[in-house]
């Protein structure tokens, strides 16, 4: 399993330079650089703006600012943002953190709720259980997320039950005591923990019902029963645990969406997350932020897709990796 | 010091209509009296030399202020910052230069410096600081601090827009030649001049000081391009205005409090500013702005032209008032392509066809007879703005000249013009004399919808003429690009915002024949064409004389020119309206530069807030 898992981790870096390269083609291709736009004004001169690009590494052409990104990106130097002109790193770290609370809660809430729900509607095939969670899969399944979060400001805007967007009351925040901001944050968090959420929910909570369906229908739950074990008893014991075997992969996949999966609903709830770090950079053209960003996208993604298989082999000993 | 010509930042004895003006010899005492207590409080008592505040009600202390801004600032560098994001909140509310400038009356007024001197000959400048002026982290403040920001801002390595306006042509190492600084004691420093400069004062009062005892060692060891980021320590932002940073949160608020040894008191000697806090909501964009004003989270707000009625209907209601600022000092314009140079590839930047017809001036006095600008006006800006006739903006009071020539709604006109110059008009279509049907494309940025609405208005009314244009919307790098460097386009739609003052010393690089923004025909060797010529002569005149009538004489004759001549048909200038809570005492809006919290050292709230 070891050189499985370490084939799996050398086929990361080739991935990552070919991304990359694709990434800085493409920000090189789009007409001017981040330090264009300045020269609209009538009072900067031409000689300040490539001053700027000098100080920011945009003098040389692009195979040899390609090149000393990745020497540089090899030491985990991601840079300055052109922006802001602080470390690529301290941006991102900063931003982390708000979208991991995010996905997070939404990866609680999609699985909390997916699971039981799913066993349910299993068990109780065809009844009203059944019916109403296949509902809200499929209005889940068939709603585009950013229309759903949209409809979710104007609900917050008329009702005024919850904030607009946003991560925390940016008013009040430094007065409040330690109770005060969580709960704040948690207040914030509802509205698009549900939007993101149900979105994820509805195909895992589908997933789940398949497998028990059929899982139910086995011959081994058949002789469970038949030894008179309740019915409950069977469910859990015998069929659950062979039923949720393949949505252990998908909870792989899910870890490898815990960054970029929230990206829409982040900028349409104005979450200080990595999204919107993100949109900004590659609108302005801060070229060391996008690169950050595609970087830790792909390598969230490969570790993803490493841990779904890890998991995958670890619960069904069918699955050799060797 | 016989041959020195004093000026005063302002006349004395100004009470009747308000100002500030500098009486350094008063003492003013720092206590409290009952108007509330600031929390946090003041450091020690006020400087000896405080300016007063003769403007405005006496306020009362406490409370935080609320405002949105979209987007983050990019430093907190008042030497670095290049765009409104930043130098909104650094200029004027973190950091203070020499001079102020009173942004609604339009006048210099005094800042950290109480008076300058300028010699008979113009070549030399002596300031003098206040006295007993402090950081806000209580170090004294003095030439010094003057003389290493001075330091920095020359600094060949330390990229900045700030040593544009102090070069003075070049010296004999072909490097930029730069005023020779002198420190003459702890407040006296004088600035030697290599030529006369009429603008030289201004061009001091756009230096914000940094602190030396900070940042002298990050500079010598070649760091201070990074100095005052994002990411420092609010407690290491040592700042000379109002109010100093507590807290910064990216993308999500920015926390400013009192500077405890602010320079300036109000009338009755309190100290100022009487706001304890003001807390900057950043968001994603205007509409979010707009949204946390109705819900009533921030105080103040600058409004856009469309988000007037929706205010304006509830005004009576609500606890807001909207005030009218008057035309904006922002301006729309349309220019033709009337470079004939030759890109890389040997190829004119502009057809030869159609440079023919742009280089005509009929054609372009044609074009602006039919540009209708009432509709333009009625249909884009919601009928909030009014018509513009020259480079200026009425709101510029100094400098808005009527006299230039206006060219109203006029289809017969432009008709008459054109057939004048030999166009014909056949099968609905106009033919320029050599038989070529006329056909051009408009470029602006897609991203400004108010532009391109602008162009679909433009595009109407020159098919009345029988000309085929077509609009082309292109990415804002794009037009930037096409402006200064590539040239590709034949006709553009842009517009340009003023600076502070709003003096033609500021258009400089948009007047001059050699000036990198001079749109229509950029960095010209040798001016192409006799007006453009004469323009540049009228240039240099308007900015080599101190008297302002003077100015304005050869100004007005530059304007007239500029008019007659059409390198940039004027198109409008929209109204300008800000609003605030009604709780805000102080509040006076401007069109210029921070509309609404430009004089945030004395604002205050009448009311305690309540916790909503």
């Amino acid at each position: 399993m070891w050189i499985y898992i370490l084939r799996r981790l050398l086929a990361i870096p080739p991935l990552l330079l070919a991304v990359s390269l694709l990434t800085f083609g493409l920000i090189d291709l789009a007409p001017g650089d981040y330090f264009t736009r300045l020269a609209e004004n009538p009072a900067v001169t031409q000689e300040y703006v490539d001053a700027l690009r000098e100080t920011r590494g945009l003098g040389g052409g692009f195979w040899e600012r390609y090149a000393k990104w990745v020497i540089n990106a090899c030491q985990l130097d991601f840079g300055y943002s052109f922006k802001e002109n602080r470390p690529v790193f301290d941006l991102v770290g900063e931003r982390l953190f708000n979208t991991l609370i995010l996905s997070v809660g939404a990866l609680v809430l999609a699985w909390g709720l997916a699971l039981p729900l799913g066993v349910l509607a299993g068990v109780k095939q065809g009844k009203l259980l059944d019916r109403v969670a296949g509902f809200i899969s499929f209005v889940g399944l068939s709603i585009p997320r950013v229309f759903f979060a949209l409809l979710m400001v104007m609900f917050a805007a008329r009702t005024k039950w919850f904030p607009v967007g946003g991560m925390r009351d940016n008013v009040y925040w430094d007065e409040f005591t330690m109770w005060e901001k969580v709960f704040d944050v948690g207040h914030h968090l509802v509205l698009p923990v549900i939007v993101i959420g149900t979105t994820q929910m509805a195909s895992y909570m589908r997933q789940m019902r398949a497998e028990m369906v059929e899982t139910l229908s086995k011959d081994y739950v058949r002789t469970a029963m038949a030894k008179g074990l309740s019915h409950w008893q069977v469910v859990y014991k015998h069929a659950f645990g062979n039923a949720v075997n393949p949505l252990i992969t998908l909870f792989g996949y899910s870890l490898a969406g815990l960054l970029t999966g929230s990206f829409l609903v982040e900028v349409v709830f104005a979450w200080p997350g990595l999204a919107r770090l993100t949109v900004d950079a590659v609108f302005g053209q801060d070229e060391p932020v996008v690169m950050a960003s595609v970087v830790m996208a792909t390598v969230m993604l490969v570790l993803g897709n490493l841990i779904a298989d890890l998991l995958l082999a670890f619960v069904d000993p069918r699955i050799g990796l060797e | 010091m016989r041959n020195l010509t004093v000026i005063a930042f302002l006349v004395a004895g100004c009470s009747c209509n308000g100002g500030e003006s500098s009486t350094p010899s008063k003492p003013t005492p720092a206590a409290v009296t009952g108007i509330g207590t600031p929390n946090p409080p003041f450091a020690g008592e006020a400087p000896k030399g405080a300016m007063v505040v003769e403007d405005g009600e006496i306020g009362r202390y406490g409370d935080t202020l609320v405002r949105a801004t979209a987007g983050n600032p990019k430093t907190f560098n008042p030497l670095l910052a290049n765009e409104s994001s930043s130098t909104e909140l650094l200029n004027g509310p973190m950091f203070s230069s020499c001079g102020g400038y009173h942004l609604v009356k339009q006048e210099k007024q005094a800042g950290l410096c109480e008076k300058y001197e300028r010699s008979k000959d113009g070549m030399t400048y002596t300031f003098t600081l206040r006295e007993g002026l402090r950081w806000s982290d209580g170090a004294p403040l003095t030439t010094e601090d003057v003389e290493f920001t001075w330091r920095v801002v020359t600094d060949p390595k330390i990229p900045n827009s700030v040593k544009d306006l102090f070069k003075q042509g070049t010296g004999p190492d072909g490097k930029p030649l730069f005023p020779t600084f002198e420190r003459v004691d702890a407040r006296v420093f004088r600035y030697r001049l290599a030529r006369k400069d009429v603008l030289f004062d201004s061009a001091v009062n756009s230096i914000y000081f940094v602190p030396k005892h900070l940042w002298e060692r990050t500079y010598e060891a070649g760091q201070f391009n990074n100095a005052m980021g994002l990411g420092t320590p609010p407690e290491k932002i040592v700042v000379s205005g109002p109010f100093r940073l507590k807290t910064f949160a990216s993308e999500e608020r920015i926390v400013l409090e009192r500077n405890p040894h602010f320079w300036k008191v109000d009338r009755e000697g309190n100290r100022l500013p009487y706001l304890d806090r003001v807390i900057t909501l950043v968001v994603p964009d205007f509409n979010a702005e707009f949204l946390k004003f109705t819900e009533g989270e921030t105080d103040v707000h600058a409004v856009r032209p469309e988000q007037f009625d929706a205010l304006k209907r509830r005004e009576a209601r609500a606890d807001y008032v909207v005030k009218d600022l008057g035309p904006a000092f922002a301006t729309y314009w349309f220019m033709f392509n009337l470079d004939d140079g030759l890109d890389k590839e040997g190829q004119p930047y502009v057809d030869p066809m159609k440079a023919k017809w742009f280089n005509t001036k009929s054609f372009r006095k044609a074009v602006s007879h039919a540009i209708d600008r009432d509709g333009i006006v009625r249909t884009v800006l919601n009928g909030r703005g009014v018509p513009l006739w020259t480079f200026y903006s009425p709101a510029n009071k100094l400098w808005a000249h009527d006299g230039v020539k206006k060219y109203p709604y006029d289809l017969e006109r432009a008709r008459g013009l054109l057939k004048a110059a030999g166009f014909q008009h056949t099968d609905g279509k106009l033919h320029d004399p050599d038989g070529n049907p006329v056909e051009f494309s408009m470029v602006t940025n897609s991203e400004n919808a108010t532009r391109v609405a602008m162009l679909n208005v433009i595009k109407d009314d020159l098919g009345k003429l029988g000309i085929n244009a077509h609009i082309r919307p292109v990415p804002f790098n794009d037009l930037v690009l096409a402006l200064r460097t590539n040239r590709k386009f034949d006709a553009m739609l842009l517009g340009w915002g003023s600076g502070v003052p709003p003096d033609p010393a500021q258009s400089r690089n948009i007047m001059l024949s050699s000036g990198q923004s001079h749109a229509w025909h950029p960095a010209q060797k040798t001016p192409a064409t006799p007006w453009e010529k004469r323009i540049d002569e009228l240039v240099h005149l308007t900015n080599s004389f101190y008297d302002h009538a003077e100015r304005k004489k050869h100004h007005d004759e530059l304007l007239e020119i500029f008019s007659e001549e059409l390198p940039q048909i004027t198109l409008v200038t929209l109204t300008d309206f800000a609003a605030a809570r009604k709780n805000v005492g102080n509040f006076m809006p401007n069109a210029l530069s921070r509309k609404c919290h430009w004089n945030l050292d004395y604002l205050f709230l009448k009311q305690p807030k309540r916790r909503r």
